[in-house]
């Protein structure tokens, strides 16, 4: 394997890390671009989610050991605040179009791994939810947020904690109708970890789960969930309307057990899933890539180009990190066959 | 602004004040209502018992205004989804229009495509538009406050109104009496069905529905209903005493249509609106507006 | 509620309904109550309830749905319709069920009452010389009592 060869990476996140230091391990250069002033991506936002000091497998951790190796690699070149003016392949390489604050660059490379990450859903598309004319209804990724930088949960409206808290799942996942079929795999997950993590650092909590099914992707997360069922207030079904109550609380209409229900809470989560990234359609015009079944960008693996992590379709920070990996072993194909 | 004036089966019979009130406003904003005599029902209390031969009806309402070359503008909130929706199929479905062309064939009539179908509220909106309509008002209605009750024709399905007003959070019609210079409450629950289509089949779960809305209305310190439809003025005001002593309680609400408040705002008078027709009494709400006209 | 009777089921009632212009989709009901949570129906009739009603046609529950009362009960808010995830045009499938009783005689005398008025004058109430009277003192045009039309338009095709 010549040691000329470069791979340019766009995308800092967990996938583009992971991929970085996979090529790495195999004697490889790669140049990350990421256009934010940190590297991590989304996944770097997570808190961690151990409760009493027990992990909950959530993955956060694996982003931050992956930004440490990076940094300690020689073969890993990384540059932020660098975005992308252009993508082009001319002949074997691809040239890259660089902009940073010194101005545009043309650099060439020999491959190119796209780990351009995912857009979490917006609630406003589904204006029922009333996602930002109620006070106090936030997303998952918000209080992902809340949770990492202030160690707790506050109701945004008077920063007073939560008495009780509802997650409403499926939000933007599982619904055709808005044109996101799939189970973004990751939802349900993550809002029980959070609850439990809420639970054990204040066990005064009441918290309800609106839900459909409990998709337990993960091979320790079902043994996790028995654990931590009973704790929780189960309504199998998804509200129909949500408005403002009194006391700035979050109300819902909802059918429990064969009722109708008007229920409130202190504060709400819709349990946002992921979908395809903003810049997708950029990346789809340069290089004439297509989307898959779910409307993400497919892996073309052909002439140096490759799509890798949840760039190519909802997946949890464990399942990134394996899919890297395995685009890593095709990248690696086309380079030898390259040389 | 030219329009063929659907006034569908109850308006003409039952609810001439709203008819009145509205050519009467439409008249004053410059909006000329063409009457086509050949306009049949709409088809939309036919849907439930054969939905092939109500879309037949509509299509042939469509056109009947198409050979005039003239838009429709619907008073009754029931009419616009039915003409629209139908409309909306025949646009999308080549084989339905072919099929719906055969039957109009037969009466001598044909269904090219291109109706178009507007509720009164939306052509105030789109062709007259607000500031026009705050122009013309000449009597002060000292910030009135208005529960506007939308119903669910005028915004749904959303499809066929081509995206033009959220369902979940309307707005449009509060727009149009915060203009003429009442003031539009909020209340619980605002997006909740008059339940009139329920009425031939299950009176008392009709008449439930119409209390909740008027339990809410009444809690947010309405002093009046503004209704765009005259099903859900049958189940707000026609009905209101029965539903008063079937449940118990007292609202004395008044349930003004749309044109009815933008009409008393422009200066006409109760009986160019025909303020005496509405069922509860209007005359100590027009009085502390216009004096004892 | 019904109670469900396996010996009692039409296997072919959900194929067949499957087949009515806006009832195709209820095969993709996952059940997520959103429909009847929103139903203004449903919180004033417990008895109403779309949720239910989808399971019973796909679980072939043919007589029972059709000769109950509850697809009578629909407002036709679309509320459900506009909310569903998985995108069933429930108040189509409603009409389209209403559609299939009415044809084996089970519409509420209200309902065919209203539908034998319109095919016979093209309009729900015929415009008599009174009404003709209050709408001239009231001055409004006058309107043909009936739409003859309409009432042809509707003959020719049955």
């Amino acid at each position: 394997m010549k040691s000329r060869e470069k791979v340019l990476i766009v995308g800092g996140g967990i996938a583009g890390l992971t991929t970085a230091i996979e090529l790495g391990r195999r004697g490889v250069s790669s140049f990350i671009i990421e256009k934010k002033e940190t590297v991590g991506g989304r996944a770097g936002t997570y808190a961690c989610k151990a409760v009493n000091g027990h992990c909950q497998k959530c993955g956060a951790c694996l982003v931050q050991d992956a930004i440490r190796e990076s940094m300690e690699m020689g073969e890993i070149e990384i540059s932020v605040k660098t975005s992308l003016a252009g993508l082009d392949r001319e002949g074997k390489e691809i040239v890259a179009r660089l902009k940073s604050g010194e101005g545009e660059t043309s650099v060439r490379f020999s491959a190119l791994v796209l780990c351009h990450g995912f857009q979490p859903f917006d609630p406003a598309g589904k204006p029922n939810y009333g996602y930002g004319r109620i006070p106090n209804l936030i997303t998952g990724a918000e209080l992902e947020l809340m949770m990492k930088e202030k160690g707790d949960v506050f109701r945004p409206s008077d920063g007073k904690p939560a008495k009780d808290m509802a997650f409403v799942q499926c939000v933007g996942s599982r619904n055709p109708a808005l044109g996101r079929s799939y189970c973004s795999q990751v939802c349900c997950g993550y809002a029980l970890r959070m609850a439990r993590q809420i639970r054990s650092a204040r066990p005064s909590t009441s918290i309800t789960f609106f839900y459909m099914d409990v998709q337990t992707f993960g091979r320790d997360f079902e043994r996790m969930f028995w654990e931590f069922r009973d704790a929780i207030y189960w309504i199998r079904e998804i509200p129909g309307d949500f408005f403002a109550a009194p006391g700035d609380r979050v109300g819902v209409i909802v059918e429990d057990e064969g009722e109708i229900k008007e229920m409130s809470f202190d504060l709400m989560t819709l349990s946002v899933g992921m979908g395809p990234s903003r810049e997708q359609p950029v990346f789809e015009e340069w290089l004439g890539l297509r989307q898959g079944p779910e409307g993400f960008l497919a892996s073309p693996d052909r002439d140096g180009i490759f799509v890798a992590g949840s760039a190519t379709g909802p997946m949890s920070i464990p399942d990134t990190i394996v899919n890297c990996r395995a685009a890593v072993t095709r990248v690696m194909d086309y380079l030898e066959e390259r040389s | 602004m030219k329009y063929a004036l659907f006034l569908g089966c109850t308006i003409p019979a039952r609810s001439r004040n709203y008819e009145l009130s509205a050519r009467a406003v439409a008249h004053r904003l410059g909006v000329e209502f063409v009457d086509i005599f050949d306009f049949s029902c709409c088809g939309f209390p036919l849907k439930s018992s054969d939905m092939k031969q109500a879309g037949l009806l509509a299509a042939r309402n469509l056109a009947l205004a198409e050979s005039e070359g003239l838009a429709i503008c619907t008073l009754c909130s029931a009419c616009t989804s039915m003409l629209a929706e139908e409309a909306h199929h025949l646009e999308q479905d080549r084989g339905l229009l072919d099929g719906v062309n055969a039957e109009l064939n037969k009466v001598g009539l044909a269904y090219k495509g291109h109706a178009k179908v507007k509720h009164f509220a939306r052509v105030l909106l789109e062709d007259v538009g607000v500031d026009r309509i705050r122009a013309e008002v000449k009597v002060d209605l000292k910030g009135l406050p208005v529960a506007t009750h939308y119903g669910c024709h005028y915004l749904k399905p959303s499809e066929i109104y081509e995206g033009v007003e959220d369902p979940e959070d309307p707005s449009s019609l509060e727009e149009l009496v915060n203009a003429a210079g009442a003031r539009s409450v909020e209340y619980q629950h605002k997006k909740d069905c008059c339940g009139g289509a329920v009425l031939v089949a299950d009176e008392e779960t009709a008449l439930g529905m119409a209390k909740r809305k008027l339990d809410h209305v009444k809690e947010a310190g309405a002093r009046a209903m503004n209704v765009v439809c005259p099903f859900c003025s049958v189940m707000y005001d026609d009905n209101q005493k029965s539903i008063e002593s079937q449940f118990e309680t007292d609202y004395q609400i008044p349930v003004l249509y749309l044109p009815q408040i933008l009409g008393l705002a422009m200066g006409f008078d109760r009986k160019e609106l025909g303020l005496n027709m509405n069922v509860v009494k209007t005359k100590s709400l027009t009085k502390e507006i216009i004096g004892e006209k | 509620m019904p109670e469900f009777k396996l010996e009692k089921v039409s296997s072919g009632f959900a194929s067949m309904v499957v087949q009515e212009p806006g009832a195709e989709g209820i095969r993709s009901c996952y059940a997520c109550g959103t429909c009847t949570a929103g139903c203004p129906v449903r919180r004033v009739n417990a008895a109403y309830n779309p949720r239910k009603l989808i399971r019973m046609v796909l679980l072939g529950m043919q007589d029972e749905v059709l000769q109950g009362k509850e697809i009578w009960l629909c407002s036709s808010c679309y509320t459900c319709q506009e909310r569903c995830p998985q995108g069933i045009r429930i108040t189509e499938t409603i009409i389209a069920l209403r559609n299939l009783a009415a044809r084996e005689g089970y519409a509420p005398s209200g309902v065919s009452m209203q539908a034998k008025l319109i095919k016979d004058q093209g309009r729900l109430y015929a415009l008599d010389e009174f009404d003709d009277k209050k709408r001239k003192k009231a001055g409004l045009p006058s309107l043909p009592s009936e739409v003859a039309g309409a009432t042809k338009l509707l003959d020719e095709k049955e």
